[in-house]
């Protein structure tokens, strides 16, 4: 019987620590956007010029496989200021070149400062990019770029 | 002369027919599995609606869905499940068969039956679903709860613990444009 005692004993230990890296992995947190690093910094109209002139390589460049993508922040002129089914409060940057430009979703501790901005204003917005600017012939129209977690 | 009222014709009916186009980018779409209760939500949508016709539009960035669980959503958008990546966006391009019915200037709520094209990753099917178009102080709203197997979409992936059918609703609040 004591020849199995070990054994048994190390099983158990090994089961243990693979369901707690299990457990780890699949309750792991969402990535904390406002500590990770950013990306590259430039102007509204530079991030539209490269998803419409090159899509491909632009979809290359921001997009994540998992969903992580890019992180970006831009600077430009406040078109827009729209509220969502969340209440997240959603500030439009427009680009002079085009009639388009990136939509940001701000995190919810962003409220505050959203509230000192009007349309006109030029600011700087970071976020993740969800998906780029386009040209969609369905809606003939341009889609803005989307970003997400946005943040001041 | 001639020409000239031509031309007069053709400006009316643009601006006629564009003064019918409504507009939204904050769409709402959601779906949610019974099967291990994952409901995942998108505030980030495009709808427009066209009163004259009852064209309905939409469209959605797949990397907008968000989840409680980080997991559940980077596995979402890989490459064997909706390959988020290289199809970033999900795009709806239907109508709405009886707008004759739904007075737009008129509050009230109207049933709707909306039919068109449904386009995930680079699968399309023809969808039909019941809905609803409200009117409320000049401001139209649209929603819609209905199914959708995500198989037909080739929504697979390696684990099997999503439902295969699942339960998805939609509103949007248009601004006119």
């Amino acid at each position: 019987m004591k020849k199995f005692k070990y054994p048994a004993i190390g099983a158990i230990c090994l089961f243990i620590l693979a369901l707690g890296i299990g457990l780890n992995i699949y309750y792991q947190p969402h990535r904390d956007v406002k500590s990770a690093p950013v990306f590259d910094e430039f102007d509204v109209d530079d991030f539209t010029s490269e998803f419409l002139e090159y899509p491909e390589k632009a979809k290359e460049k921001y997009l994540a496989e998992n969903g992580e993508s890019k992180i970006v922040s831009m600077t430009g002129t406040i078109s827009e200021i729209d509220t969502n089914f969340n209440s997240d409060i959603v500030i439009t940057l427009k680009s002079t070149k085009y009639e388009v430009g990136a939509r940001f979703t701000l995190m919810e501790d962003q409220k505050e400062k959203a509230a000192e901005l009007k349309v006109g204003d030029k600011t700087k917005i970071t976020g993740v990019v969800s998906a780029g600017a386009e040209f969609d012939e369905d809606f003939g129209r341009y889609l803005d770029a989307i970003l997400e977690q946005a943040y001041f | 002369m001639k020409k000239l009222a031509s031309i007069l014709l053709l400006a009316s009916i643009s601006a006629f027919t564009f003064s019918q186009g409504h507009l939204t980018k904050t769409a709402y779409v959601s779906f949610y599995s019974k099967m291990e209760d994952v409901k995942a939500e998108n505030f980030s949508g495009t709808s427009e609606l066209n009163t004259e016709t009852g064209e309905l539009l939409f469209s959605f960035a797949i990397q907008s869905f968000k989840f409680e669980n980080a997991t559940m959503q980077q596995h979402f958008n890989e490459a064997d499940v909706m390959n988020s990546k290289e199809f970033p966006k999900a795009k709806f391009v239907g109508l709405i068969i009886n707008n004759a019915d739904v007075k737009y200037t008129v509050d009230s709520e109207y049933p709707i039956t909306v039919k068109g094209e449904l386009t995930i990753k680079d699968k399309t099917n023809t969808i039909e679903t019941k809905g609803m178009i409200k009117v409320e102080g000049g401001k139209i709203y649209s929603s819609a709860t209905f199914t959708l197997d995500r198989f037909e979409y080739g929504v697979k992936g390696k684990a099997q613990s999503i439902s295969q059918v699942l339960d998805l609703t939609v509103k949007a609040e248009y601004e006119k444009i």
